[in-house]
């Protein structure tokens, strides 16, 4: 019986094919003729490679104000002005953390929040500025945004006593090394990065959609899913927000999402290139009326909306208004659907990178 | 068109009726392929962990806040007895949001260890129950931290490990076709997993030797509740609906395990009201213990992820009977015998108990 349903199932399924209009192409990316040069080269040129370099100018300029501040040429307030632009262009790199990036392991050491206020406080004093140890939470911007703008509640007495400021020059010195090795290290990439052709793991495809993902996912997990207590039973956190003290959280996810939505799409600077969006589009990806590029874009939107509406900061939403948090995270686990499971099945890609490590049961 | 899908759909629906089969529930937890060494090992941990902790309640006896730590990290410091894989800890299977709290806890505990003087309000120390039997070290606020590290373990790790962790879809709606020798199909071992945090032995009620945690707080509650048959029951038949592939049965067992293990924790909470309501104006010793333990119980329900109690509920809960929801912010010095009553009749209320409340 069962045999004879199967049969039954694929001579339908060979009639609904056969309904198809015939100048309509392959439903997915390995059965297409489509031709990657032009959207490698796109997401290479006119993507990546400038936006690392906008970051690393905007990161050289925040280490001279810090020593314009440390010298006291510089205004607390400009420090806090440069020290919030470059953690806005950090969030726009973070889809790029695959090759030279990943070599870097610069995200960790950029961005590991929560931080750790009792490691941070004990390393300035015992002037640990190894940041080549795993695992470190008392370093990168988290560190800095604390220093900058959070002291009043914390153990560290001021960053104006030697031994802080050393760390904080010493964590800026350390990250502009590895930004410039980075984008060093593109100049040869870039080569490399077109050629990689194909749908395979180690295709460079398959880097840009795992990449997005992950970024899309540390997102929705570290900066919604946490604070809002969505993954622990409603029990909110909103001291776990991504940059508590400065209240730019709402303003940081969004540079993170926006940017995500222009990956996507391959557009830079208004011009919108050949990009993921037009991948789908050529190979005619399925998802409810209006197709999987129109989905993901449609719901990009309604997530920034949502984004929009808070009215402070992201830690006093979950405080006071949490259930529009949790809308967001509904909205950004529908995106995870369309994404992490929707899109590489079309683009005949697998997802590599595990999501949340789990130790032994 | 039309037709061709609702060709389709017909083909389906008779596939689907032949595969619901029957399938034989045995009497006991006696399947293939079942491991749980990973939770005995953490029921031993906190079994040692709650022995060592409450050895301070005899005057006298200090307790070195670095092994216990390491107790709940289970790193080299901690000396267990128990020869417990390394990579097996109390710490990382308690929900994230308690961390901290259980580890600050346990700093606590052990720093007013090293008091020598009785306990009265505003000061830490050590009060006996009027018979002299016992002894508790309690906080400055009169409570009973040890009854709320070793019951608020039991909710916010096993308690929470198994009804909301290896129950959440990310645990259980996973694959059930390829069997790992000694382990089943990745749905079973998280079943098993779950039964690990229970604390019974396999062929319980039968046998009622070697309970854990909430195994022996389900047993005392049994007379009340006949919790015992239903919560294992409902263990046995969901494994054996698994191994069926009976997603529906599986499921209808998930949720009267949530529901029936929290009413083990509501019901002991009010059994601790009770005990401090019998002793309220007679013996301090075991108000103070009692109402730690209650306490523990009643935060404890926050951990279930189908809770019939809400976090507000909880929290409302705890705010009448210690003056905060906050553990670190609790007085017991202030609580009233009608704080008491009242938080009994809400609570049994809240879960049917209220005909049988005097007899829990």
């Amino acid at each position: 019986m069962i045999k004879r349903a199967v049969s039954v199932i694929s001579l339908l399924l060979v009639f609904l094919f056969s309904c198809k209009p015939k100048n309509k192409k392959d439903s997915t990316l390995c059965s297409s003729d489509y031709n990657q040069t032009e959207l490698l080269t796109n997401y290479a040129e006119n993507l990546i490679i400038p936006g690392l370099e906008t970051f690393e100018k905007s990161l050289i300029s925040l280490q001279m104000v810090w020593q314009g501040y440390a010298s006291n040429g510089v205004s607390l307030k400009e420090l806090k002005d440069s020290f919030t632009e470059t953690y806005l262009e950090l969030q726009k790199i973070q889809c790029f953390d695959f090759g030279p990036m990943e070599s870097q392991i610069f995200m960790e050491k950029a961005n590991y929040f929560p931080l750790n206020q009792g490691a941070l406080a004990q390393s300035i004093s015992s002037a640990n500025i190894n940041f080549s140890e795993p695992e470190r939470f008392d370093i990168g911007f988290p560190a800095l945004e604390l220093l900058f703008f959070g002291l009043s509640n914390s153990d560290i007495d001021s960053f104006n006593t030697d031994q802080t400021r050393q760390y904080i020059g010493a964590i800026l010195k350390d990250l502009v090394q590895r930004i410039k090795t980075v984008n060093a290290d593109w100049v040869s990439y870039k080569t490399t990065f077109i050629n990689a052709q194909g749908t395979d793991a180690g295709s460079s495809l398959s880097l840009i959609v795992n990449a997005l993902n992950k970024s899309f996912e540390i997102s929705k997990r570290d900066r919604i899913g946490i604070p809002s207590g969505v993954l622990t039973l409603g029990l909110k956190q909103p001291e776990l927000v991504e940059a508590p003290h400065s209240f730019i959280s709402n303003k940081l996810l969004l540079a993170n999402l926006e940017y995500s939505k222009l990956f996507f799409q391959g557009k830079h600077g208004g011009i919108n290139g050949e990009g993921l969006d037009d991948v789908l589009a050529y190979i005619n990806a399925d998802k409810n009326e209006r197709g999987l590029r129109n989905s993901i874009e449609d719901n990009y939107d309604a997530i920034f909306s949502k984004i929009q509406l808070f009215p402070g900061s992201l830690k006093e939403q979950v405080q006071s208004a949490n259930s529009s948090v949790v809308e967001l995270y509904a909205l950004m686990s529908k995106q995870v659907v369309y994404l992490k499971s929707d899109m590489p099945s079309v683009l005949c890609i697998g997802i590599t990178y595990l999501d949340n490590p789990s130790d032994s049961d | 068109m039309a037709v061709l899908a609702l060709g389709f759909s017909s083909c389906e629906k008779d596939n689907k009726k032949e595969e619901i089969s029957t399938y034989s529930v045995p009497s006991t937890y006696n399947f293939d392929n079942v491991d749980y060494s990973g939770q005995t090992a953490r029921l031993g941990m906190l079994a040692e962990m709650s022995s060592y902790l409450k050895s301070a309640n005899a005057s006298g006896v200090t307790i070195d806040e670095k092994r216990a730590l390491a107790m709940y990290e289970n790193s080299p410091d901690a000396n267990f007895t128990g020869n417990f894989d390394a990579s097996k800890q109390l710490k990382s299977k308690t929900i994230s949001t308690e961390q901290g709290l259980m580890s600050s806890l346990i700093a606590d505990l052990s720093n007013l260890s090293s008091v020598t003087s009785n306990a009265v309000e505003g000061a830490a120390g050590r009060i006996k129950n009027n018979a002299k039997t016992k002894e508790y070290l309690l906080n400055d606020k009169g409570i009973e931290l040890a009854q709320i590290i070793e019951k608020g373990l039991m909710g916010a790790c096993f308690y929470y490990q198994a009804t909301s962790v290896y129950f959440g879809t990310s645990k259980i709606d996973v694959d059930n076709e390829t069997v790992e020798a000694g382990k089943g199909t990745k749905m079973q071992h998280h079943w098993d997993e779950a039964f690990g945090y229970f604390g019974v032995p396999l062929d319980f009620p039968l046998n009622n030797a070697g309970l854990f945690f909430w195994g022996k707080y389900t047993n005392s509650r049994d007379g009340a509740l006949a919790c015992n048959s239903k919560i294992m029951n409902a263990f046995i038949k969901g494994r054996a609906a698994i191994g069926a592939k009976n997603i529906v049965d599986r499921d209808a067992a998930i949720s009267t395990i949530r529901s029936e293990w929290e009413k083990v924790s509501a019901a002991s909470a009010v059994h601790y009201l009770n005990a401090a309501l019998a002793s309220f104006s007679s013996d301090k010793g075991v108000v103070h213990h009692s109402l730690s333990e209650a306490i523990a119980f009643i935060y404890s329900l926050k951990f279930n992820v189908e809770k019939s109690a809400s976090l507000s509920d909880i929290d409302a809960y705890l705010n009448s009977l210690a003056g905060s929801s906050d553990i670190t912010k609790m007085d017991l010095y202030k609580t009233t015998k009608e704080n008491i009553e009242g938080v009994k009749a809400n609570l049994s209320n809240q879960f049917g108990f209220t005909a049988i409340a005097d007899t829990l």
